[in-house]
């Protein structure tokens, strides 16, 4: 192994604490999902223990990469960074899907292609027609798993965000400051309502928004143990960070902002990663900029408060281990009457495309969710990552339940005074 | 394994519960200590009839049958030395039933002992036994090890708490021992099976006794400048007829690496510190209170630090329990020793400790169930490193040396296992071990259940 | 007479043994005397007897201070009588360690005779027991009223030695509380009735003995009152000592209902603690401030209760706690089968009650096989048991003292067949003729 991976699992004391945090673990009870499972994997791979053939291939590639263990794990062994270098290493072997070259090396690195099929598709899909897949020609790659994608997109917005972005003028009345705008992939093209709920707050909180034109963060890839791929968007993105001379960075996608905190892990050349550094640090996520900038906000407080619960994201909280911000902002709005979701900061299974990939594990991984979401008794649920949204929402679709899934951001501005 | 029984092992559990590929075996060759042993399948039961059917069909097949839970004991409790079937009981995890009423509760093996506090404390309950594993550590998992933890000081270990048990004996039938009642008529099966560590059945289902939650509680974190001056004032303590609820002792080392790793707020320059916890009406801590500081202070204690709440309370455990997994940030491996001495020898037990490891150049810390005399010396080292593997189990076992040199015992809650088998010769004479076996011929005459394990050398009797 | 008896003795030399019918008269059981008493003051001497009696297939009844030999069913024959109080040295007493080691001969009040003057005690209080020896008092797993606060000998046990069937001598446990080295054979000779082994020596573990005691006697005046009470205190976390309830039953009437609860408390805080309970129990309570001594010292019920004659039975049982009242309820119902009173005494904090009735309460022993038949059912129902310690022969014969679940009793006679097979410790008085 090329990197200090073998050294991280090395320090797996196999002491099995990660087992209650793991959500594969509480679903299967099975050694293979778990931390100490997937490190004692990769450890004796590395050590030439075990054959290298496909059955390992679940224990690999059925972690979702969410980071929960690392909250119990003593070592502090990072299980994305262990999982995501393992899976470079079985891809490189046995070759990489089709489906996902075409995505990672192609779509991705050409927004615009995404963006034109994705119009094709959009009035099929929300006609009801079954033909998403095959407006994107890739139909025969999902496979058996193309029902569940396309159960998970409700439809398919007829622009993109940066288009209706396009149409206005993000410019504040008073400025307090400028911000860039990454804008994630999901937003983008599934949820450009979200993406508007964030530059409108932006401005009203008095922020000039620079809409950077990003391409994919490049945690699909990395997801994929796709690392080359992520070099290349991490490369190119890096140039636009580097260049822009907002205050902040800001994402809405709580999975982009904790990648792209990430970037130097892979920087191969040791200036540009020093030049990093500093830029890294000024990215905050939308969450934690709207607790520092609550003061400014002017709020509604004109009904009976909603019952609202909110649902960690894996990245805020197991990556940047963010879970305060959230829960502030909430109880600061008049008409929301906060409750705790019990396991909050537990996976909902969604994981990006986690819930196509492996859509039985997933399931029962949301079912747990979903059962605590109707302890919780609530009337909206909210959260701050597209894919989470869009696995919530499926669930609550799903099971008729008289539930609200919707972004932060979104119960923010629903709840803020526009003058 | 043969293809044929997998085939009828698939047929009781289901297709997709049962796991033999090399892969399999793998993932279930190790557990939390130093032993490694594949077994050749591994089933995971979701019912207890299907529990009953693997035992059946592993006795007509003499084929080895080793429980497991969450596998972090110690000891290598869950290795199969000798291969046979692993039985995962991860699946059968529900609390069945808490009745306040009865103050029991009713739980399948594979529940988590956090899980059950966290349903009993919205009760206004607990169930004392508290290991640090609690996290993760399974209920039966618990009793079959009869595990203790922080809080076993006032309330007793798990055997003290177990009041029933559902197993399948070697012979495949299921039985029903003990009940909701403190004692029950005859030989005290229950409080046998606790401890057996697997060899005498598969436990199916636990009846826990279950206390109501003290009103009140307080902790303090009291430093030291010199271990002995520690050591010395919980023997103080306990002389002054205190009984805390909790008495732990954490050294130099365990403290400036858990302030590391974990960024709690503890003296790093102390030599030692004690974590004593009281518990009981509101009104009766504030004098208990005074009378633990005076006794630390005239013992030399630098710093009587009181958790003002409940917040303080948490960080304060945070340090404690997680103390020695953060030991793991030192050196990639580590072992746990587990011996016991009387409480008044814990002076000499740590002196002799530190000259042994001193000697042998082994970097260790040291935590103490200091009010139990249960010393956990943490070995820290790098098992790829072949020399020094070596020097740890040189001082392991000089270290269970010492303590049985010193009234003790070679294990105090982590159990006997693999690991530790070889110095029950330490402790026990051949007729006291023969006694023991003479027990595990009752449950078990045929050997299935967990064989390889507590006794010094292996029987000969069973061959696959 | 029988020779090999006469071989087993001589080969032993030993000075302790005794062989005249006056010295033989105390241990008669089921109006035969044993053929000789032999009260070892070694282990030695011991091992020497039991190994001897297992190579000559002699029977030996032990007997510690003979409190409990009227327990249980009717004894099958025995040869010899080996007496523990030969055995009864005090091997270590460690204040600091909160452990004392003694020879099982000793009797209980010599123990806690040592440990208080320490200021420790051990808490095993069963009435009427200050001569009960240790290795009696561990074979039967004795408690008193302290069960409810400190459990039983299966809670502080902390080890001991043996002498098994074949004469080998082992050591279990330790001195440590915690300790999971091997199987926990303390669990096994404790409640076995001496009839795996002779125990030679136990570990105990002791507490501080409580500074003051507040003992409260709340009157109430009928059952009702007595449950609202207990229902008030089972959920809370006291330091409770002690606790026991008596009263008589009837014709279906239950009078004279006595209730007693002790708490242990430091002198620095009675006060305090006085005035929490207070809050807790009715204000017609009577509140008693007493240190440790006096409230040994003061007669109890319970050895009033205990204080049995050969014509009374005594019934024990134990039940879950939601259970307790449900059942006196139904053993009230139940009264108006039989002619006499029926009196009660028990342990209300652990669902332990036990009832005492004279044998001339009914007329003939098929009665009672009857009516203790319908309260073992309800017992049963509710998920207890019910066991009948003592009886008169005419009744013992005709009815299971014991009351095992039969899965259970089969892994009893497993476990006794396992170490004592030849039957060298009399049997018959242990569940299913054990
Ligand atoms: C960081 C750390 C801290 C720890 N702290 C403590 C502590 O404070 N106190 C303590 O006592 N221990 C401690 N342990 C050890 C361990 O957690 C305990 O031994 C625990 O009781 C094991 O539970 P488990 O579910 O992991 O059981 P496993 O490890 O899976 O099994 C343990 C034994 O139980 C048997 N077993 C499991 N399930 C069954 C069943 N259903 N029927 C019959 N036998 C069964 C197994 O065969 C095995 O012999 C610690 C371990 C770690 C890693
Ligand atoms: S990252 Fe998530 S799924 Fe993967 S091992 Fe850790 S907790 Fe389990
Ligand atoms: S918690 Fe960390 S060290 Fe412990 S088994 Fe899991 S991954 Fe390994």
């Amino acid at each position: 192994m090329l990197d200090n991976t073998y050294d991280k699992v090395i320090s797996c004391s196999k002491c099995g604490f990660c087992q209650p945090t793991c959500p594969t673990y509480l679903v299967s009870g099975l050694e293979h999902e778990v931390a100490r499972g997937r490190h004692q994997l990769v450890r004796a791979q590395a050590e030439g223990r075990v054959a290298m053939n496909k059955d390992i291939k679940d224990t690999l590639f059925q972690c979702l990469m969410c980071n929960a263990c690392y909250s119990n794990c003593f070592p502090r062994i990072k299980t994305d960074e262990v999982i995501a270098r393992a899976r470079y290493d079985y891809i490189t072997r046995y070759g990489q899907p089709q489906l996902q070259r075409y995505i990672f090396h192609y779509l991705l690195r050409h927004p615009e292609v995404l963006s034109r099929l994705l119009k094709l598709a959009a009035p099929v899909k929300n006609s009801g027609l079954s033909g998403l897949a095959q407006a994107l020609r890739i139909l025969g790659w999902f496979g058996k798993n193309l029902a569940t994608a396309e159960q998970l997109l409700e439809k398919i917005p007829r622009k993109s965000l940066r288009e209706l972005a396009a149409m206005r003028n993000w410019q504040p009345r008073k400025t307090r400051g400028k911000v860039a705008y990454f804008v994630g992939c999901g937003i983008n093209f599934a949820q450009p309502e979200v993406g508007l709920a964030t530059l409108e707050l932006l401005t009203l909180r008095g922020f000039a928004v620079e809409i950077l034109p990003n391409f994919c963060c490049g945690l699909p890839a990395y997801a994929y143990g796709d690392l080359d791929s992520v070099r290349w968007f991490a490369q190119q993105n890096s140039e636009l960070l580097l260049a822009t001379d907002a205050d902040y960075i800001i994402t809405d996608c709580g999975s982009c902002t904790s990648f792209l905190k990430e970037y130097h892990r892979f920087c191969d050349d040791p200036v540009q990663s020093e030049r990093l550094q500093p830029i890294l640090n000024k990215i905050v996520d939308l969450t934690h900029w709207l607790a520092d900038t609550m003061d400014w906000a002017n709020y509604k407080d004109d009904r009976q408060p909603y019952r609202v619960t909110w649902h960690d994201p894996c990245h805020l909280a197991h990556h940047l281990h963010e879970k305060a911000s959230s829960r502030a902002v909430m109880r600061n709005i008049p008409n929301v009457s906060y409750t705790e979701l019990p396991e909050a900061d537990m996976c909902c299974g969604g994981a990006g495309s986690y819930n196509i990939a492996h859509s039985d594990i997933s399931k029962k991984i949301l079912a747990r969710k979903l059962t605590n979401v109707v302890s919780a008794n609530a009337d909206i649920l909210a959260t701050a990552c597209p894919a989470c949204i869009m696995q919530l929402a499926w669930g609550v679709r799903q099971n008729g339940m008289p539930v609200r899934v919707m972004h932060l951001n979104q119960l923010v501005l629903e709840n803020t005074v526009r003058d | 394994m043969d293809k044929k029984l997998i085939k009828k092992l698939q047929r009781i559990c289901g297709r997709e519960n049962v796991f033999s590929r090399s892969l399999d075996l793998l993932l279930y060759s190790y557990d939390a200590s130093m032993e490694k042993g594949s077994a050749d399948v591994v089933v995971l039961p979701q019912t207890v009839s299907q529990i009953q059917e693997l035992v059946r069909l592993a006795v007509a097949e003499r084929i080895p049958v080793i429980a497991r839970g969450s596998a972090t004991n110690l000891s290598g409790g869950t290795i199969a030395p000798q291969g046979g079937m692993v039985i995962a009981c991860t699946r059968m995890n529900r609390i069945l039933e808490i009745n306040t009423e009865d103050q029991i509760a009713l739980v399948e093996p594979g529940v988590f002992n956090l899980d059950l506090q966290k349903a009993l404390a919205e009760k206004g309950y607990f169930f004392a036994p508290d290991p640090a594993s609690q996290k993760v550590s399974t209920l039966a998992g618990n009793a079959a090890m009869n595990a203790g933890g922080p809080h076993c000081l006032k309330y007793g270990v798990t055997v003290n708490h177990v009041t029933g048990l559902d197993f399948i004996g070697a012979d495949g039938e299921l039985y029903s021992i003990g009940g909701r009642t403190a004692l029950t008529p005859g030989y005290d099966l229950t409080g046998i099976m606790n401890g057996s560590e697997g060899t005498f059945a598969i436990i199916t289902r636990l009846v826990l006794r279950i206390m109501p939650l003290p009103e009140a509680v307080s902790t303090m974190l009291v430093s030291f400048a010199d271990i002995d001056s520690a050591a010395n004032a919980v023997s103080a303590i306990i002389a002054r007829g205190i009984i805390p609820a909790t008495l732990e002792f954490m050294d130099n080392l365990c403290i400036r690496t858990v302030v590391q790793s974990l960024q709690v707020d503890y003296p790093v320059d102390a030599a030692a510190v004690l974590i004593i916890e009281i518990d009981g009406p509101e009104l009766s801590l504030a004098s208990q209170n005074q009378e633990i500081t005076a006794i630390c202070r005239q013992h030399g204690a630098s710093d009587v630090r009181l958790a003002k709440d409940e917040a303080e309370r948490t960080a304060l455990w945070a340090g404690r329990r997680g103390a020695l997994g953060a030991m793991t940030r030192l050196k990639p491996s580590l072992v746990v020793f587990d011996g016991t001495v009387p409480r008044n020898r814990l002076p000499e037990a740590l002196r002799t400790i530190h000259t042994i490891c001193h000697e042998l150049n082994i970097q260790y810390g040291t935590l103490l169930h200091a009010g139990d005399g249960n010393i956990h010396p943490i070995l820290v080292y790098d098992e790829r490193d072949a020399d020094e593997t070596a020097r740890i189990r040189t001082g392991c076992e000089q270290i269970m040396k010492t303590c049985v040199d010193l009234g003790g015992t070679i294990t105090g809650e982590h159990g006997v296992g693999m690991e530790k088998m070889a110095a029950m010769t330490l402790l026990f004479s051949p007729r006291d071990l023969e006694a023991m076996r003479k027990l595990k011929h009752v449950f078990d005459p045929e050997n299935i259940l967990n064989p390889g394990k507590i006794f010094p050398q292996l029987r000969v009797d069973f061959c696959l | 007479m029988k020779y090999n008896l006469l071989k087993l003795l001589g080969d032993l030399q030993s000075r302790h043994i005794y062989l005249d019918s006056d010295k033989l008269a105390p241990f008669t059981l089921r109006q035969t005397p044993p053929f000789a008493l032999v009260e070892p003051d070694t282990v030695e001497a011991a091992v020497a007897l039991l190994h001897a009696c297992y190579r000559e297939k002699g029977v030996v009844n032990v007997w510690g201070s003979g409190l409990h030999q009227n327990i249980g069913g009717l004894p099958s024959p025995f040869d010899i009588v080996l007496s523990s109080r030969g055995l009864n040295r005090l091997i270590e007493f460690s204040p600091e360690n909160l452990t004392i080691t003694a020879q099982t001969g000793m009797t209980l009040a010599e123990l806690q005779q040592i440990v208080t003057a320490s200021k420790l005690f051990a808490p095993l209080n069963p009435p009427n027991a200050g001569h009960a020896t240790l290795g009696g008092l561990a074979a039967a797993n004795s408690y008193g009223s302290f069960i409810q606060g400190f459990g039983s000998l299966r809670d502080f046990m902390l080890g001991g030695k043996a002498i098994l069937a074949d004469g080998s001598y082992i050591k279990f446990g330790g001195k440590t509380v915690k300790n999971v080295a091997g199987y926990d054979m303390c669990k096994l000779f404790i409640g076995s009735m001496g009839t795996l082994g002779l125990l030679t020596e136990v570990t105990l573990k002791l507490w501080p003995l409580p500074e003051n005691i507040i003992v409260a006697k709340p009157v109430v005046k009928n059952l009702p009152d007595f449950e609202n009470l207990a229902a008030i205190l089972h959920h809370k976390a006291l330091p409770l000592l002690a606790a026991d309830c008596s009263f008589n039953l009837h014709n279906g009437d239950i009078d004279n209902l006595q209730l007693h609860y002790a708490f242990y408390t430091t002198a620095a805080l009675d006060e305090g603690y006085l005035n929490y309970l207070r809050r807790l129990f009715p204000a017609d309570t009577i509140w008693q401030k007493q240190g440790y001594k006096d409230y040994q010292a003061e007669p109890g019920s319970a050895d009033n209760f205990f204080k049995t004659t050969p014509h009374d039975l005594v019934l024990e049982w134990i039940v879950p706690k939601s259970q307790l009242f449900t059942i006196i309820a139904d053993l009230q119902q139940a009264s108006n089968d039989l002619s006499g009173a029926i009196e009660f005494y028990g342990y209300p904090a652990a669902g332990i009650f036990y009832n005492k009735l004279k044998r001339s309460s009914f007329t003939e022993p098929g009665a009672f096989a009857l009516a203790l038949d319908k309260w073992r059912k309800k017992i049963h129902q509710a998920g207890g048991f019910l066991q009948v310690n003592n009886a008169p022969d005419d009744i013992k014969i005709v009815i299971e003292m014991w009351d095992l679940p039969p899965a259970v009793l089969a892994w009893q006679k497993k476990i006794k067949l396992e170490y004592d097979p030849t039957g060298v410790f009399a049997g018959g008085r242990f569940a299913g003729g054990i």
